[in-house]
């Protein structure tokens, strides 16, 4: 018997946030991001039958999407036909050996630094899975997409105060969560 | 009346401190929070755990999708699926 099964209708509820994430961190454009995790879904859907199980349902969707970024950059990559590469002092009167000084600097962490903040996003979005969907919706709107507390309030037809205990709930659970995952 | 009651109880402190991430709070909230943590422990901790994942969350970029286009998205997912059944 398979480990982990499909249930296709929980995926954008579960999965959609995680998933544009992922990609974000990769295209940095919001609407192709979007697109990106559209097509995963619905490709998910079509080869659903070719799912064996072994692994959880985000990680196959994850794989579809890592498909679908390649897919995306060759994609731009064969629109733009041959590679030009200019190399320039950034102002006419610097002087010395540009070669050398393009050589990549060891003391620079900025490679590093965008690898641990996709790494952490991940961690985040994985802890948020583990709230309860309207909570992690909740705490989502209020934290990630800044929205006022009135607009939360009329969307999910609760008091100020119901959104404050909600949003006390989520971040304890969020604190224990990366305490346990990120920062042991 | 409660507005004005300078000692607050914690959970009240975890309330106020939470308003706070979201700049949501006014002065004397903050000054009372504030009278709060100098005499107790629990509620001391509290913020700085708070403003930890606050920190965490904004400036490590955490993202996700517009709700707009997730209802979107949703809604075609839904007719797909129901094309498929």
């Amino acid at each position: 018997m398979p480990k982990h099964q499909l249930d296709p209708n929980k995926w954008i509820d579960s999965y959609a946030d995680y998933l544009f994430n992922y990609t974000i961190t990769r295209v940095s454009n919001r609407d192709i991001a979007d697109d990106l995790v559209q097509e995963t879904f619905f490709s998910g859907l079509k080869s659903a039958k070719n799912f064996k199980g072994e692994a959880s349902e985000r990680t196959w969707l994850v794989s579809i999407l890592k498909r679908k970024i390649i897919d995306h950059y060759r994609k731009i990559n064969s629109n733009k036909g041959k590679a030009e590469v200019r190399i320039n002092y950034s102002d006419g009167e610097s002087e010395g050996d540009w070669l050398e000084e393009r050589v990549a600097d060891p003391f620079d962490r900025n490679a590093e630094n965008v690898l641990e903040n996709e790494e952490l996003g991940l961690a985040i979005h994985n802890c948020l899975e583990k709230l309860p969907q309207k909570q992690a919706e909740i705490f989502k709107m209020k934290t990630i997409q800044n929205f006022d507390t009135e607009a939360i309030c009329n969307e999910f037809d609760i008091s100020p105060s119901n959104l404050w205990v909600i949003i006390h709930r989520a971040r304890t659970t969020l604190a224990s969560c990366l305490d346990d995952t990120w920062f042991k | 009346m409660k507005a004005t009651k300078l000692f607050i109880d914690c959970e009240e402190a975890k309330h106020i401190c939470d308003k706070a991430q979201y700049n949501e709070t006014n002065w004397w909230e903050i000054f009372r929070l504030n009278i709060r943590t100098l005499y107790c422990k629990v509620t001391k901790t509290y913020p700085k755990r708070n403003q930890k994942l606050s920190k965490l969350v904004t400036d490590k970029k955490v993202d996700c999708m517009e709700v707009k286009s997730k209802a979107e998205l949703k809604t075609k997912f839904e007719e797909e699926l129901k094309n498929q059944q």
